[in-house]
């Protein structure tokens, strides 16, 4: 979940050393699984693909890519991160996962073959990044036609406790507002795009 | 959004992003009071019973034609 155009901003973005943040990017890759594979389900039938997770981190969607595409397809996870995907070939093995490829690659100056993929996907890089119109662009490139576009971002205003936890939530204030200074709105990662629209046959938005 | 039940592990996500933003958060807030709030939710967030919501998760996905646009 790192793609950033150099290394400071990485660093900036997430200290990726820390086995406490690689405990937080595969705890959450592992939360949001069930609803990366409804969207697949929708995207429609994956076997023999050859797919994209653009930042992939730590873990990301490459598990349930894996099971998208089938032992006919191929997965490339990149990150810009090596550390990160250090941990990514970490978990694949353990989990003996074999039709994934970990490569280093900056989602802002890909070096993938362009018209490559049959699918692209990226999560919360619009919304700490604030590069949507570069980003969108760079996943156009590498996708074949009729190839598609997965974007995930979140909106931090049903991030509560109950009963409130106000220092807690005081944190999620002060990270809302790190985001908005990198660029990005957390709470509007997508709405807040100024992309050209993709050209679609078919696009859905769901909360 | 996915409810938490007291005890999940992605309750703490606050404290782990206030570790990992750290250098971030402190051009914005004290040591000591970045210290203190990481004390006080670390306490609440351990309390019996407090369950959470997560941020919502927004995904959009598209297919671009096959044909190239005129």
């Amino acid at each position: 979940m790192t793609p950033a155009p150099n290394k400071h901003d990485a660093e900036q973005y997430l200290l990726a050393d820390q086995p406490s943040e690689l405990e937080r990017l595969q705890l959450q890759s592992r939360m949001w699984e069930p609803s990366g594979r409804r969207v697949l389900s929708k995207v429609g039938d994956g076997s023999g693909r050859r797919v994209l997770d653009a930042g992939c981190g730590a873990m990301g969607w490459l598990r349930i890519l894996g099971e998208w595409v089938g032992t006919s397809g191929e997965v490339v996870g990149a990150d810009i991160d090596e550390s990160l995907l250090a941990a990514a070939r970490s978990f694949l093995a353990a989990e003996a996962i074999s039709n994934v490829e970990l490569v280093v690659d900056d989602v802002f100056d890909s070096k993938l073959e362009p018209q490559s993929f049959d699918l692209v996907h990226a999560r919360y890089l619009i919304a700490p990044l604030g590069r949507a119109p570069e980003q969108v662009a760079s996943h156009q490139r590498l996708l074949r036609p009729g190839g598609s576009l997965v974007l995930e971002e979140w909106d931090l205003g049903s991030w509560h406790f109950n009963p409130p936890a106000p220092a807690a939530e005081r944190l999620i204030r002060l990270l809302s507002e790190i985001f908005a200074t990198l660029g990005g709105e957390a709470g509007r990662g997508l709405r807040n795009s100024s992309a050209k629209p993709v050209s679609t046959s078919r696009s859905s938005t769901r909360t | 959004v996915i409810a938490l039940e007291p005890g999940h592990p992605y309750l703490r996500l606050p404290l782990q992003f206030s570790t990992a933003l750290e250098s971030r958060l402190l051009e914005t807030v004290s040591g000591d009071e970045l210290a203190s709030l990481r004390r006080e939710a670390q306490r609440e967030l351990a309390e019996l019973g407090r369950w959470g919501t997560t941020f919502t998760l927004i995904q959009s996905w598209g297919t671009l034609s096959r044909t190239p646009r005129l």
